[in-house]
């Protein structure tokens, strides 16, 4: 029962978001009913950026030359980047019986979510990073560019249910979606051109953008509501090398509807820019340029509409293969792919090795999702008969390599079980 | 997360326009001609006769006393004091009939020694608003333990029409007014008034100006100046020499006053300060003669001002040079004599406070000219300071683009002016010109001439722009084909676009 309700919860949560390695934990003894836990989690990671820019950028550093040229190296014609920041509390309940149902758990948890991917091109980065110069004359296209930035609460029930007759175990969590912010840029067409004098600039574009309102952020703000469902299987199995299982997870399938106070603007335009338009040489600050106000300018080129729109959030599916190879020592290969997000298919190796009753290890090597070659540790321990901690990360390559890797991480957990 | 920043280089067009003649040329009055050439049409005010030359009315305060000669016993509610009193300015050779008052106060203060309240009412039958004649009814309050009761209050006037022809409307420049004092009613029934219970009562008129004043002004001679007035239309010419093929000049006089006058133009110089030359105007049709001028008529309150009008040409006077002096200042000596035929009008002159004899010279100038080095400047308002602070230029180049349709040659130069409007550093650091476009042999413009002028910025020069809120931009200008005359036609434009390929730190918000 113990084994069944904490496997089930690792299919559930498998990936979605820090609940895997909080619920995944086998030390909870098996007379314990009821526990709860707080977690958060944090990863990026990018197929270009390094992490010496990342952090550059993220503490609001100066980016220098060396910096930037340390990621042109790494950009190729397609880039991504990507970044999850969650944490959460959960309580979970295994009664013997609820409604002559047997075999069943149950859990509610309340959790903060932020997700951030992009896509961009070479020349966007070049563009955005050392300006158009170099540009004179020709055209840097940053078509397909892509960003979205979604923040929600979420408040989620969730069910397991065992078969005893197959051990085959499978649940469900249904979620309530609370929309804080939201933003994304889509451009199925960007082409700047600088004239070879610069007298003029050409921005061809056909994009979409959609923000939220943007008078009220925070985590108060309630710009938007939705649902999610998750999914889960779980079908233990014999091979010639072991007790497996296999795990199939799907997560975050859902949408938030944003309010009508959401700006969004759908644009397909050639933009042709030759400067401020001088009126009078006599008077030219104020002739030229005091009607050009950035809120001006803003609404000549991005003429924003209100409206209400839905949203996708990422979904995550993960398909893992787990084998325990001897009494110490557990392996599993896991592929994993988020929808709606530009992420690439991520495949990773995890071990696991038990060091005594009370404590574990774990190292993850893999490639794929927003960077590439890409690896994690971990280490579990129970304090007490109470107490399970868990500390870890899915990327500790950026930390290791900071000019060659972006991948950063961290993960931990706190269980308390009653 | 904090607020990154990094260092890019922006190639970008900053400003372009394409500017007419009137665009270019400062504070003036362009029209086009029937052949589409272009003429200043410029009106200088010279000189203005307000009402304070003809007439002022000057504050007049009136105190009198009431006492009575022996003790006596006052039933309360009779009249202590029942009188009229008149007052007349004293206006020489002026004779008002009716004043309406733009702007004035009266003031009114009585000492009540009187141990009984008094209660007084004052008026002012000759001054009326809409019809109603000014009245107040005042408490006084009485003599306490020998201290006078005090009334001291202050009356805006503005709006009254004033007939100064006094109660029988047979005098001149005089204010008719009226007081009744009575014991106030209330108890006891009756009061012993003593010799020393006497009323001072204080009566000043004080700042009047008239809006309209109508009566006989007077044979008065007046002599204005020597005397100067600004001449803006070359203020911001700061050298060179510009000769011009006409020049269309017009002394004109308008009277908006019910008064017939006389003017002598004794002299008018035209005087460029920046030189220190000065030219007197030598037009004998003008200076030195009598110019009569009729006075105005007026019907309600519609004026219908007369006119006269001097054209000044090159046949009849040394205008042009007086012109190409380019003068900032015009030096005059008037002399006027009002009414030089006497009281002509029975009395009925009248003049309006906003409705003033002027003196002004109307100019035409076609632009038909020879501009040689004529250089033009002027201060601008120009910061490039972030209201943040930041300082996200560094350095880099600017291109100037002029495609200039013009048919004169402009080099310019910008200078960074301090707090005190001081030079501390130009722009350019050589010479460049705005090349001329091409004319044909009738001296119009065939087509544009492209300049190209490239203007580096180190980083010192950027961060000295930063300090800077004001630039002064210097034009000089050399016109084509000369000593020939070249004229400006309204279709001639020049085109500019200024771009940077600047070095810009973006700071992240």
């Amino acid at each position: 029962m113990k084994k069944l309700f904490i496997y089930s919860f690792l299919l559930l949560s498998f990936y979605s978001k820090a609940q895997v390695s909080v619920i995944f934990n086998s030390e909870v003894a098996d007379t314990v009913h009821t526990f709860a836990s707080v977690w958060g989690n944090g990863s990026f990671d990018a197929t270009a950026l390094n992490s010496k820019f990342v952090s550059k950028f993220y503490t609001g550093s100066f980016i220098d030359k060396d910096t930037k040229d340390g990621v042109l190296n790494r950009t190729h014609n397609i880039n991504r980047v990507g970044e999850e920041v969650n944490y959460g509390l959960f309580v979970a309940f295994r009664p013997d019986s609820l409604a002559h149902r047997k075999n069943m758990s149950y859990f509610i948890g309340l959790s903060d979510r932020q997700h951030f991917d992009a896509r961009y091109s070479d020349d966007f980065y070049k563009v955005a990073f050392y300006g158009n110069a170099s540009y004179a004359g020709r055209t840097a296209y940053l078509t397909d560019f892509n960003l979205n930035f979604i923040r929600y609460q979420q408040l989620q029930l969730g069910f397991l249910k065992k078969n005893t007759a197959n051990t085959l175990q499978w649940g469900m969590g249904f979620s309530f979606l609370k929309g804080e912010q939201y933003a994304s840029i889509t451009a199925h067409k960007a082409e700047l051109y600088t004239s070879q004098d610069g007298q003029y600039i050409n921005f061809d574009t056909d994009m979409q953008i959609a923000q939220t309102d943007t008078a009220h952020r925070g985590i108060g703000a309630f710009n938007g509501y939705g649902a999610s469902l998750d999914v889960f299987l779980m079908a233990p199995l014999k091979t010639k090398m072991g007790n497996s299982i296999i795990r199939v997870a799907v997560s975050d399938v859902g949408m938030i509807r944003f309010n009508k106070q959401s700006l969004y603007l759908n644009q397909d335009s050639l933009f042709h820019f030759t400067g401020f338009k001088i009126n009078n040489i006599h008077d030219l600050q104020d002739s030229t340029f005091r009607t050009t106000n950035k809120d001006s300018i803003a609404s000549k080129v991005a003429p924003f509409g209100k409206k209400a729109f839905n949203v996708t959030i990422p979904a995550t599916l993960v398909v893992s293969f787990e084998t325990q190879y001897t009494k110490r020592f557990q392996l599993t290969e896991v592929v994993k792919f988020i929808y709606n997000a530009n992420y690439s298919l991520l495949f990773y190796v995890k071990g696991k090795y038990q060091l005594g009753a009370r404590t574990s290890i774990s190292a993850t090597v893999g490639y794929g999702g927003y960077g590439k070659i890409n690896g994690g540790i971990g280490f579990n321990a129970r304090l007490g008969k109470a107490w399970l901690v868990h500390v870890g990360s899915d990327h500790i390559e950026g930390f290791i390599a900071p000019q060659s890797a972006a991948g950063m991480g961290v993960n931990c957990s706190v269980i308390k079980c009653f | 997360m904090g607020k990154p920043s990094w260092d890019t280089e922006v190639l970008t067009p900053l400003v372009h326009g394409t500017l007419n003649i009137n665009n270019i040329l400062p504070d003036s009055v362009l029209q086009t001609n029937a052949d589409s050439s272009m003429k200043i049409v410029f009106n200088n005010n010279l000189y203005n006769l307000t009402m304070d030359t003809i007439f002022k009315i000057n504050d007049t305060t009136l105190t009198q006393g009431y006492a009575l000669p022996i003790a006596q016993t006052m039933a309360t509610g009779l009249a202590f004091i029942n009188n009229s009193t008149t007052t007349t300015y004293q206006l020489p050779g002026v004779e008002l009939r009716k004043v309406i008052i733009k702007s004035g106060k009266v003031r009114y203060a009585i000492k009540n020694k009187v141990n009984h309240i008094m209660n007084f009412t004052y008026s002012i039958p000759s001054a009326t608003l809409g019809g109603t004649p000014f009245s107040i009814d005042i408490d006084v309050p009485s003599a306490v333990n020998g201290v006078p009761g005090v009334y001291d209050e202050v009356f805006d006037l503005s709006g009254y029409a004033l007939d100064l022809t006094g109660p029988f409307h047979n005098q001149i420049n005089t204010i008719y007014t009226s007081l009744l004092a009575k014991i106030s009613t209330d108890p006891p029934a009756s009061v012993v008034i003593n010799p020393q219970d006497s009323l001072v009562i204080t009566n000043t008129f004080f700042d009047i100006i008239p809006y309209y004043a109508k009566g006989y002004f007077g044979q008065n001679t007046f002599y204005i100046g020597p005397s100067e007035s600004n001449f803006t239309m070359f203020n911001r010419i700061v050298g060179g020499t510009l000769q011009l093929e006409h020049v269309n000049f017009n002394f004109n006089i308008e009277n908006p006053i019910g008064l017939d006058a006389r003017m002598y133009v004794t002299n008018l110089n035209s005087t460029n300060t920046r030189t220190n030359h000065s030219l007197a105007l030598v037009a004998p049709s003008l200076i030195g003669v009598p110019i009569n001028i009729n006075r105005a008529s007026e019907s309600g309150t519609t004026v219908y001002p007369t006119y006269c009008n001097f054209p000044l040409t090159t046949t009849n006077s040394n205008i042009k040079p007086f012109i190409e002096n380019l003068p900032d200042k015009l030096g005059y000596s008037i002399k006027i004599m009002t009414n030089p035929l006497g009281n002509v009008s029975g009395s009925n002159d009248f003049i309006y406070s906003d409705k003033l004899l002027k003196a002004s010279m109307n100019m035409e100038i076609p632009l038909s000219m020879v501009a040689h080095d004529l250089t033009l400047m002027d201060t601008l308002a120009m910061s490039i300071a972030s209201p943040t602070g930041a300082q996200n230029l560094h350095s880099g180049t600017l291109t100037l683009f002029a495609d200039n349709g013009f048919p004169f040659d402009a080099s310019v130069q910008l200078y960074l002016l301090n707090d005190n409007n001081a030079v501390v550093d130009s722009i350019f650091g050589y010479a460049n010109t705005i090349v001329q476009a091409p004319i044909n042999a009738s001296y119009r413009v065939i087509d544009k001439k492209l300049t190209k002028i490239v203007l580096p910025i180190s980083e010192a020069k950027m961060n000295e722009m930063y300090t800077i809120k004001k630039v002064a931009l210097k034009v000089k200008f050399n016109t084509a084909a000369q000593p020939n005359y070249v004229k400006i036609y309204s279709d001639y434009t020049i085109d500019v676009n200024l771009v940077g390929d600047l070095n810009y730190t973006i700071h992240l918000n």
